[in-house]
């Protein structure tokens, strides 16, 4: 009887010990905004910055999209760069350009935004090595009075308004600069979204800037709320429960469900996300045209959505996502084994002789080289699959040992895309496909300042890139983005990134 | 008894300078550095050269262990490669709440196993016994990550009783708690039933009996405290493996733990934070280790002579 009693005072005292412990730890967070001022998202991994100049990731950049301003923006639905903080530009030569401020400007800490500030940023980006390949041609800023800038480049940068909507470009306050703020735990700059705390491993918080500068673009809803949710299956049903609002990325095993669940809304975007089957061109027999164009002809890329991403996917035809105001699928590829044959006997060699070894990153890229496996196996050609985590993976594509790799790339523009057709890339992939050809006309393209004739030799180039087949692509991602259907306007760009001040709620 | 502790304490450096040694040559091994994470797919060479030096990674690995291990005797920790902040801040932030999973599953597991491992042992081949074995194998057998998204979709997306994810609330720890203590309960549960089977059939027992004794009063008095030295271990063997972070329950009930930010780092080639994740691994698990040996002081007589 005593040993009972001591039992059930052992598992009492448990018990309220448990309850006490819950209590007290989470009561800080149990009052909880229910209201329609707020929006809590599902990220699928945490930013490891809130600064714009450390990182190029795209969690941290949907963060800087926040806060920070740059003297222009991608228009999320044209892909088209536009006026930000610029109010007007002027191009003065091919390589000096002039920027007049938008006036009454503020950042969160209450400063003005001036010429001052646009040049100590622009100086500042520059110090990051990370952030070269988008600041690298800027050779000088200068203030010309408070609200005008003078940008000299050290060529002529046709890229240079896409360069200036890039995330490290963007406009942080001088002051801060100066006194050496950490910009990640006190990111102040002026967007339309101040910050507010970051919880780490737990959640983001930000509050709507009242004081925004841009009416049309001012956020409608007040506070936002960026939960990290690592599991796809975990964020879905925690969107059909209500306890998110918006989720950034869809399970693609819980679409259908989801789609036919009441007071809930997908949104599925065709991105110019490319993935691609990238092929040693340098020490492998994949150097060969013929034998790249046979393997580009063998893959049926319907058969890879619909196994290996349950059918939401885009076949992709051409070297350059569709979606591109200058993307073409001319000179592309179909599924045609009888094609495949001919080039593979253009080629002249044993297919039972060729080895593709492929790497992948992730289940899904198994998946896929899987099929392609099969596929291949068609014409002779042994594929082998190689899975490994990401950091070696990355570590191998910059060498000339690997064979192959289910690759993806998602530039905001096709003028960066094509540019990665030049040889200069083998600096990071050394193994990649380069020819005099596209070496011309690229380097012709990269100096043309006429956006009209720029834009017929980009596509040219994609055609060029298609009948040499620089790597063979396989299809474009579908983003899908699910959220409560309360919720509108919710605008998804191409590129991967979410507009939160566009949306509100109904 | 101080004495031994003491000695214990002190027997945790070298293993902690063998482990920060393992982990940090093998972590250098391992194709892929932060500088080409950091900087991405762009990045050129020259680039991941210059943040190579920055970082100090273009240093000799025995250099770089060095420098590390005087820090680390200065109580630095170092600074995350990928985040730039403090390693001692990001674990401090995760770590309490994996203290809370683990302590909270612990009892889960430890107030089902007990009364579960003695039944079963008292109640030997009979469907008792069978039935808590059962459910014991389907603990052990079932994975940890598909017992995790059953109980979300049963318990918070049909019921409503506990919230999908997160770790604000009360309500928030008892489906992770329950998921991760599942799995220890079952074998917490088979371990104090082999054991207690042992020791029921002992002549002290059968003496007991023999004294008039009830059951009750033999198993609780008696056979349970003698019982108890080998689930004492695995108790604390599955309380030091939870404090070293939960991979699966974090993940799926995105709770904050240490084992998300370790597989992170891991993944990141972000040597401090891996490093200061295995440190307090490493010293959890032998903290534990030590209060289950001066447990089995409590427990055995024998073993407190020996401190002595």
């Amino acid at each position: 009887m005593r040993k009972n009693s001591l039992l059930l005072k052992t598992v009492s005292i448990a018990a309220a010990m448990i309850m006490a412990l819950g209590t007290c730890t989470f009561a800080a967070s149990a009052s909880e905004d229910g209201g329609k001022d707020s929006l809590k998202v599902a990220l699928t991994e945490e930013p490891d910055y809130l600064s714009s100049c450390d990182h190029d990731s795209l969690m941290g950049v949907q963060m800087n999209l926040l806060t920070y301003n740059g003297l222009t923006r991608v228009d999320m639905e044209t892909l088209a760069p536009v006026c930000d903080l610029a109010e007007s530009y002027t191009m003065d030569s091919d390589t000096e350009w002039t920027f007049t401020l938008k006036d009454g400007v503020t950042f969160h800490n209450g400063d003005a935004l001036t010429a001052d500030d646009v040049v100590a940023s622009l100086e500042y980006a520059k110090t990051f090595e990370a952030s070269l390949t988008y600041t690298g041609g800027i050779a000088s800023v200068e203030a010309v009075d408070p609200l005008t800038v003078k940008i000299t480049t050290d060529g002529p940068q046709p890229n240079l308004l896409y360069d200036l909507a890039y995330h490290f470009n963007m406009i942080l306050p001088k002051s801060l600069i100066d006194s050496g703020n950490d910009f990640s735990a006190n990111p102040i700059g002026t967007g339309p979204y101040k910050f507010v705390e970051w919880n780490k491993g737990t959640d983001v918080l930000f509050e709507a800037y009242e004081d925004y500068f841009d009416t049309d673009r001012k956020a409608s809803i007040k506070n936002l709320d960026f939960v990290i949710i690592p599991e796809g299956s975990t964020r879905d049903m925690a969107l059909e429960s209500g306890q998110v609002d918006f989720v950034y990325s869809v399970d693609s095993a819980d679409i259908d469900r989801l789609q036919n669940t009441e007071g809930i809304a997908l949104e599925q975007v065709v991105s110019v996300e490319n993935f691609f089957l990238y092929l040693n061109c340098v020490s492998t027999e994949f150097a060969d045209t013929n034998l790249r164009l046979a393997v580009a002809n063998a893959i049926n890329r319907e058969d890879i959505v619909l196994g290996a991403l349950n059918g939401y996917g885009t076949p992709s035809y051409s070297t350059v996502s569709m979606g591109y105001p200058e993307s073409t699928d001319e000179n592309g590829y179909t599924y045609d084994l009888d094609k495949a044959k001919e080039y593979l006997e253009a080629w002249g060699g044993d297919p039972s002789t060729v080895t593709l070894d492929i790497i992948c990153s992730n289940a899904t890229k198994v998946s896929i080289a899987t099929i392609i496996q099969a596929e291949l196996a068609q014409l002779g050609i042994n594929v082998t699959i190689n899975e490994m985590d990401s950091a070696s993976y990355q570590a191998a594509m910059r060498t000339t040992d690997l064979c192959s790799a289910i690759v993806s790339w998602s530039p905001a523009n096709a003028m960066t895309y094509v540019k990665r057709f030049h040889s200069d890339r083998r600096t990071n992939t050394p193994a990649c496909w380069a020819s005099d050809t596209l070496d011309e006309m690229v380097t012709e393209m990269s100096v043309n300042m006429d956006d009209e004739s720029r834009a017929a030799q980009i596509t040219d180039i994609i055609k060029e890139a298609n009948t040499e087949c620089v790597f063979v692509p396989i299809y474009q991602v579908n983003y899908f983005r699910g959220h409560s259907a309360d919720l509108q306007n919710v605008l998804c760009g191409a590129t991967g990134y979410v507009d939160f001040c566009t949306m509100s709620w109904s | 008894m101080a004495r031994y502790i003491i000695k214990r304490i002190l027997y945790l450096i070298p293993v902690l300078i063998g482990v920060t040694l393992l982990v940090f040559f093998i972590m250098h091994l391992a194709p892929g550095n932060a500088a080409q994470i950091i900087l991405g797919e762009n990045a050129t060479p020259d680039q991941i050269a210059a943040l190579e030096k920055e970082m100090g990674l273009d240093q000799p690995v025995i250099v770089q262990y060095l420098r590390y291990l005087g820090g680390l005797l200065h109580g630095n920790l170092g600074n995350s490669y990928a985040t730039g902040t403090s390693v001692t801040t990001e674990i401090m932030a995760r770590f309490p709440y994996t203290v809370r999973l683990t302590f909270v599953a612990a009892v889960f597991s430890i107030i089902l196993a007990l009364p579960l491992g003695i039944i079963a042992a008292v109640r030997q081949n009979t469907w008792v016994d069978s039935a808590s074995m059962v459910f014991s194998l389907i603990g052990v057998s079932m994975p940890i990550f598909w017992l995790a998204l059953m109980l979300i979709l049963v318990f918070s997306l049909k019921l409503g009783w506990f919230p999908v994810y997160g770790a604000d609330s009360w309500k928030s720890i008892i489906l992770p708690a329950v998921s991760l203590g599942f799995m220890n309960m079952a074998s917490i549960a088979r371990t104090t039933r082999s054991s207690m089977v042992e020791t029921i059939r002992q002549d002290y027992i059968r003496t007991a009996y023999s004294k008039g004794l009830n059951e009750r009063e033999v198993i609780m008095k008696h056979a349970f405290p003698n019982g108890m030295l080998p689930t004492i271990t695995v108790i604390g063997l599955e309380i030091g493996q939870m404090l070293g972070g939960s991979v699966l329950t974090e993940t799926v009930f995105a709770w904050p733990g240490v084992g998300r930010l370790l597989i992170q780092s891991i993944n990141g080639r972000d040597t401090p934070t891996v490093m200061g994740c295995i440190i307090l691994m490493t010293i959890s698990f032998a903290l534990v280790n030590l209060i289950v040996d001066l447990l089995y002081g409590v427990f055995d007589p024998r073993v407190r002579t020996m401190y002595r």
